[in-house]
């Protein structure tokens, strides 16, 4: 594993650590899963979990909609 | 993947998600009887809501004592809790947990039984001379309070108050703040 992917991971586990809008069951599901997540999903939702943490507010449709598409992309 | 509710295998759909999100956005708050429990189960919080709570009985029992007579029934009542066990004890006999409720009943824990006595003697004449309407009880109230400031009690104040009004555990201090910050940055487009 490069270290940029590892320091990309170790952001999204900040983030996922005080997320509102995950729940804690979902934290663990995309902890266990993360090492097979692509550079690119990872990316998709750090910047989703990024922009939750500046507005702290819901998600608006299109982070919704890249949300999801990384979640389904990633676990299939 | 957990998110995924029903049929399996098929792709979680926007409509879906949005009420999933929803939900977990509600969720993810405590229960107003969560709140209070996890307020009592962190001790600083704990400490806060006890003096609140102790400052705010007090103030009624001052206020109480300048009504000539009500004001010294109460307060000798409070007093007889000090310093006399046997009173403890009858009084404790109505209580569900005696031994997690007897600390509590103190209401000036930080004046010790010889200070209380001190603060008695000097201020009965008062009260024998203004007929009952000076409200002694006053010293006892900021006496405590000032204890109670000095050993930083109301130092969970907020924290409690955060977590009763929005729920929300955890703490933005200025240290998680940063490294939140520092995190989203790596996400940076």
């Amino acid at each position: 594993m490069t270290i940029d992917r590892q320091v990309k991971i170790n952001a999204l586990f900040t983030l996922l650590d005080f997320s509102m809008i995950v729940s804690k069951e979902m934290k663990d599901e995309i902890k266990k899963k993360i090492e097979d997540f692509s550079i690119e999903d990872i990316m998709n939702l750090g910047s989703i979990l990024a922009y939750e943490h500046y507005n702290r507010e819901k998600l608006d449709d299109m982070a919704l909609k890249t949300f999801i598409e990384s979640l389904n992309k990633s676990t299939k | 993947m957990g998110i995924e509710t029903e049929p399996k295998h098929k792709s979680i759909t926007v409509e879906k998600m949005g009420e999933v999100v929803n939900s977990l956005d509600e969720a993810s708050k405590l229960t107003l009887r969560e709140r209070i429990a996890f307020i009592l189960k962190d001790s600083k919080c704990r400490e806060a809501y006890q003096a609140i709570t102790r400052t705010l009985i007090n103030a009624g029992i001052t206020a109480t004592d300048l009504i000539p007579g009500a004001g010294e029934v109460v307060e000798g009542l409070i007093l007889g809790l000090k310093i006399t066990p046997k009173v403890k004890e009858i009084l404790l006999k109505y209580v569900k947990d005696p031994k997690n409720s007897a600390k509590h009943l103190d209401l000036t824990p930080d004046i010790s039984i010889s200070q209380q006595f001190m603060i008695t003697s000097a201020t009965a004449p008062v009260e024998f001379l203004s007929g009952g309407t000076i409200p002694s009880y006053l010293i006892n109230t900021l006496w405590q309070l000032r204890a109670d400031i000095k050993n930083g009690r109301f130092e969970g104040a907020r924290d409690a108050i955060r977590v009763l009004m929005t729920g929300e555990r955890t703490k933005l201090t200025p240290e998680v703040r940063a490294r939140l910050d520092a995190a989203a940055k790596e996400f940076q487009i």
